[in-house]
């Protein structure tokens, strides 16, 4: 292509100005009828190097040093009048998730109508002609919010090329478009390159689509971010005979406020022995921590049957018994959480003994002291208040109070989720040893499978609330490793891997077609 | 701390002031009740503020004038402030009560403050100071429940209150030693906010002539009274006039200072 | 179209939840009317008046009878406009009637007032965020909640109508009971004032909010100018907000209205309030709080209109 250049990027530095840099030494020459992509893995700054170009960095970032000339405008030193009219005349930004960005307030007419050179009522028609979609007036009257995902998508495109601009900026153009609408998209945008001669620069993840149109390709490096290392597996705990069944639950239902309709846990069944320890897991939302809540009775909203060696207990914790509650104690996450910082550990450890009478009160300094101990931790940390421990301490003070009232059932709510690796596993190691000599009954609630893999016996993988898959830990989780798919665990799981049995249906969308 | 200067510049004076006026009464010069001089006279050596509608001094009045009015809004904004701490710590743990004070809160946007005062003083058999008190006490409520509900929503959810709900702790308990422990700040705040709110409602009731009556010296009083002659002597109505707005504005710039960068809170003005 | 039929229907169900809030309300009321050992017979008639006299002057005013049967004949006659009888033997409605529509003027021009000046300033430190107008409002917004309306209105009269004799310090009525228009300067202005700071800020919060969306930021990578960002992009989408504050300001400016009728002699519900503090006069204070009470349900009920109106279609 030969020409001045649209876009002229040379040693570009952006970052935050202390720390290291996020994009560096960027170079980037892009001409008239042609089609650059960025490429790279998500985080690296594809869309910060896309902002940049028009002079819009995120807050808090700036560009340190480099060269950046835009349709023949210096972009970095542009009054804000001229990048103004630079972005409104010649650039056109079409950013990622389009749906929020635009105006839900306006009509399709008035999104397209105020950016449109051509001015007059077929201006918009011909626009949506261009990407395919009906130009009728019925379409021109609606409001984003009346549109489906493909449809926002494209009207957002057609905003940004209702003012004929000379470079298109595209974030991620091809996400959530299906083969067909990849297709056409990759048409209109070689279209637009070769006839009209647009400059089209795209940060985009689909290698499909950058292969068929890009002509350049830039790649931006790996992140900084050091790849989680592979820990070795700890040892694993022993096994123990599991005892007779001490909690059993069947079809634990669960839902929020008055809405049975759309149940959080639907037909859950739990089966807990005595001096076991079973893992729930599975991605957020599924229900995990809504389970461990209903069987401690915190969430109100429930149906089924929960027994406590054989006798029926109430779905809210205030109807049941003294005893019950004592029997069944929650460990609840560590921020904020798992105790009042206005209170001293030797108050927090103190008031279960008081509330559930466990010894006479001459005992009950005794009683503290023994409890730090159990959980190994130092005498002096008694009088200390919470703020002035580790996370990894709070969570041994919280699991302290929690055997203060020697229960039979344990139930750790992510207690080691913001713990780093060694604390954990020292966490995981100590309910091990209590349950071997206390008999203790755990739940273990985690996202992290390593552990769960590791410290467990059975398991039950939980899914939109309902139970994936109940059994043997091993078994389970090498069945749902086996099969392939999208992902059982969230995305920041740093051993997560994408499994998803086959068999299950797809996953219902709330959008309609476009 | 948060807000320096305009902690300093809204403290100083307002508490400058509060001294002034609850000491008022023992510093006037003279008696309050008679007449030392002609009425609406203008400042003079035996009257330096001047004379009210009935000849009395303008700055022995001023100065016994603000003593009631600090007193009772300190009360009304200490009432309040505990009952509605109390009231909306249940308020989260126990979510039907949380709903009912915001109907309770939703019925009274249809109730102006000031004809609520009213209504409630004058139903009252011989409705004084108390019925007034007890009056902003009632409608206060709701907003400041809902406020002390809102920041105490999130304790509520905290893992160490839900694990001393499984564990069996009661409601008191609750309330007293894990979630109101947990608002200091808010209840601080809340209170300073009330006291200004209080002494909105309190001078305003005075100038209606509801609660206090003349010829009690009072410093809303004293600007009903005197308006007729504000031409003859406007220290009369210019002096306490300065004084509630002094006052007023002094503790909210001490409030403000001290809880910085909050949005504009939804408390109504009572 | 099931959408329509799914909004009137939730509409309809605000509509009917607001007015059981109301009915609440009238309950209140009558309650507290009624409940009193001392009624109104006994504080309108002179003292030592013989109990034959009291007894008549309480059929007259109707206090003998069952309390069921006086609420249903107050809520029925709420219904038809009566709204009981006053202390004096005038019927309420009467004599609320003739002075409730100067206040709702005074108050509805204050509150106009308050909307208009709050969004204004609100949208010019918008423009410039952390200028100075900006500082200047999250250091002042409040102190002007803190002041009572009379105590404006006393300054206000002091300087404009003394000092400077620009402007009328009394309403003066013709004839027929209206006001001339220079005499609603300064008492629109006191009961403005008050408002003002808190409405500012709360705009200004929203307006901020409102930025932080992304459709906002879509508009500024496509250029537009300033002005047309705030007009087409921001201001809609605080219009809610807007609302909100303006109802919430409605039983304050209404409160304020009452206050600062005393000061200037202006002929509003605030002088017949007055007249039935001295009178203890329980059964008029009722009747102004029904009345009223209606009058926000229906600024409420139009605040949700325009609400429902303004997200009609975006989601």
């Amino acid at each position: 292509m030969t020409g001045a250049a649209v876009v002229e990027a040379a040693g570009l530095v952006v970052g935050p100005g202390v720390g290291p840099a996020v994009l560096e030494g960027i170079a980037l020459r892009v001409h008239h009828g042609e089609i650059a992509a960025i490429i790279g893995p998500s985080g690296v700054g594809k869309t910060t190097l896309l902002r940049a170009l028009i002079g819009a960095v995120p807050p808090g970032m700036s560009v340190l040093t480099g060269r950046l000339r835009v349709c023949g405008h210096d972009v970095l030193a542009a009054s804000p009048e001229r990048l103004r009219a630079l972005r409104r005349e010649r650039v056109g930004f079409v950013g990622q998730d389009p749906a929020r960005r635009l105006n839900p307030r306006m009509r399709v007419r008035q999104l397209l109508g105020e950016m449109a050179v051509d001015a007059g009522p077929d201006g918009p028609r011909r626009l949506l002609s261009e990407l395919s979609l009906p130009g009728t007036d019925e379409l021109l009257r609606r409001r984003p919010g009346q549109l489906s995902g493909g449809q926002q998508r494209r009207v957002a495109l057609a905003r940004a090329l209702a003012r004929r601009p000379a470079l298109l900026l595209l974030d991620e153009p091809s996400a959530g478009l299906d083969t067909a609408l990849r297709a056409e998209l990759a048409e209109l945008l070689r279209s637009l390159a070769r006839r009209h001669g647009v400059a089209i620069v795209m940060a985009c993840h689909d290698r499909e689509l950058v292969d068929r149109i890009a002509d350049q390709v830039l790649p931006l490096g790996a992140p900084t971010m050091s790849r989680p290392v592979e820990q070795p597996l700890p040892e694993r705990t022993e096994r123990t005979e599991p005892g007779p069944p001490v909690l059993l639950g069947h079809g634990l239902s669960a839902w929020f406020g008055r809405h049975p309709e759309h149940p959080v846990l639907s037909d859950v069944d739990l089966r807990l022995a005595a001096g076991s320890a079973s893992a729930v897991v599975g991605p957020s939302g599924a229900g995990k921590s809504t389970l461990g809540r209903v069987v401690v009775g915190l969430h109100a909203s429930a149906s089924g049957t929960l027994e406590l060696d054989g006798v029926r207990l109430h779905p809210r914790a205030e109807r049941r018994g003294r005893e019950q509650r004592r029997r069944v104690q929650l460990v609840p996450q560590d921020p904020l959480g798992s105790l009042n910082p206005r209170r001293t550990v030797r108050a927090s450890l103190t008031r279960p003994l008081v509330l559930h009478d466990r010894c006479p009160a001459e005992q009950r300094p005794g009683r503290v002291i023994e409890l730090l101990a159990a959980v190994g931790l130092a005498e002096e940390l008694a009088d200390h208040y919470p703020d002035a421990l580790s996370g990894g301490q709070r969570q041994r003070v919280a699991i302290a109070r929690a055997l203060g009232a020697e229960p039979d059932v344990l139930v750790c709510d992510e207690v080691t989720s913001a713990l780093d690796p060694e604390n954990a596993e020292a966490i995981m190691l100590l309910l091990a040893r209590l349950r071997r000599e206390r008999g203790l009954a755990l739940i273990v609630i985690s996202h992290d499978l390593r552990l769960v893999a590791a410290h467990t016996e059975q398991v039950l993988a939980l899914q939109h609330g309902r139970a994936l898959a109940a059994g043997p830990t091993t078994e389970v989780l090498a069945a749902l490793d086996d099969a392939g798919g999208t992902a059982l665990t969230d995305s920041h799981d740093p051993v997560g891997r994408a499994i998803r049995p086959a068999g299950l249906p797809p996953r219902a969308s709330a959008r309609k077609d476009g | 701390m948060a807000g320096g200067r305009r902690f300093w510049w809204g403290l100083v004076p307002a508490a400058l002031l509060m001294v002034g006026t609850v000491l008022g009464p023992l510093l006037a010069p003279n008696p309050i009740d008679e007449p030392v001089t002609v009425p609406y006279a203008t400042p003079s050596a035996a009257a330096p503020l001047g004379g009210d509608q009935l000849g009395r001094d303008v700055l022995s009045r001023l100065l016994a004038g603000g003593a009631e009015l600090l007193l009772t809004a300190a009360a009304v904004a200490l009432v309040v402030t505990a009952l509605s701490a109390l009231l909306g710590a249940v308020a989260v743990l126990r979510p039907l009560v949380g709903r009912l004070i915001e109907r309770l809160a939703d019925v009274l946007i249809l109730l102006p403050p000031v004809l609520g005062i009213l209504l409630i003083v004058l139903s009252w058999p011989d409705g004084g100071r108390l019925a007034l008190c007890c009056a902003a006490v009632l409608l206060a409520l709701p907003y400041a429940v809902r406020v002390v509900a809102a920041s105490a929503a999130p304790i509520a959810s905290a893992g160490f209150v839900e694990a001393a709900v499984a564990g069996g702790e009661r409601l008191g308990r609750l309330v007293w030693w894990e979630v109101l422990p947990n608002l200091r700040a808010v209840l601080v705040t809340l209170l300073g906010l009330r006291f200004v709110a209080a002494v909105y409602i309190v001078a305003t009731a005075a100038f209606l002539q509801v609660g206090p009556q003349p010829p009690a010296a009072n410093w809303a009083l004293m600007i009903r009274e005197n308006a007729a002659g504000i031409l003859l002597n406007p220290w009369a109505v210019i002096a306490p006039s300065l004084a509630i707005g002094l006052l007023a504005v002094g503790v909210n710039n001490t409030v403000e200072a001290l809880a910085p960068g909050r949005g504009p809170v939804r408390l109504a003005r009572l | 179209m099931p959408r329509i039929v799914r909004r009137v229907t939730r509409l309809l169900g605000l509509l009917g939840r607001r007015v059981v809030l109301l009915a609440v309300l009238l309950v209140g009321v009558f309650a507290s009317v009624t409940f009193l050992p001392r009624d109104a017979a006994q504080s309108t008639l002179d003292r030592g008046a013989s109990a034959a006299e009291l007894a008549a002057r309480r059929a007259q005013l109707g206090l003998d009878q069952p309390l069921i049967e006086r609420f249903a004949r107050w809520m029925g006659g709420l219904l038809t406009g009566d709204l009981g009888t006053a202390a004096r033997g005038q019927p309420v409605a009467d004599v609320v009637l003739v002075a409730l529509p100067n206040t709702v003027l005074l108050g509805g021009l204050a509150l106009g007032l308050t909307v208009i000046v709050a969004v204004t300033v609100a949208c010019l430190a918008t423009l410039r965020p952390g200028g100075p107008l900006d500082r200047l409002i999250s250091a002042t917004a409040t102190v002007t909640l803190a002041l009572p309306e009379f105590v404006v209105a006393s300054v206000l009269v002091l300087v404009f109508a003394l000092w400077a004799g620009l402007l009328p310090a009394v309403a003066i009525t013709s004839a027929g009971g209206s006001v001339a228009p220079q005499a609603l300067i300064l008492p629109v202005l006191a009961v403005a004032i008050p408002q003002l700071g808190w409405n500012v800020r709360l705009v200004r919060a929203a307006l901020a909010d409102e930025a932080r969306a992304p459709h906002v930021d879509a508009a500024q990578l496509d250029g537009l100018s300033r002005s047309r960002l705030l007009v087409r992009h921001l201001l809609p989408g605080v219009l809610p907000a807007v609302a909100a504050a303006a109802v919430t300001s409605v039983g304050l400016v209404l409160g304020g209205a009452i206050v600062v009728e005393a000061i200037f002699n202006y002929p509003g519900v605030g002088v017949v309030l007055t007249q039935a503090v001295q009178d203890r006069d329980a059964p008029l204070v009722a009747g102004v709080v029904a009345l009223t009470g209606a009058l926000i349900l229906g600024l409420l009920l139009l605040a949700d209109a325009v609400r429902a109106w303004a997200t009609w279609g975006t989601r």
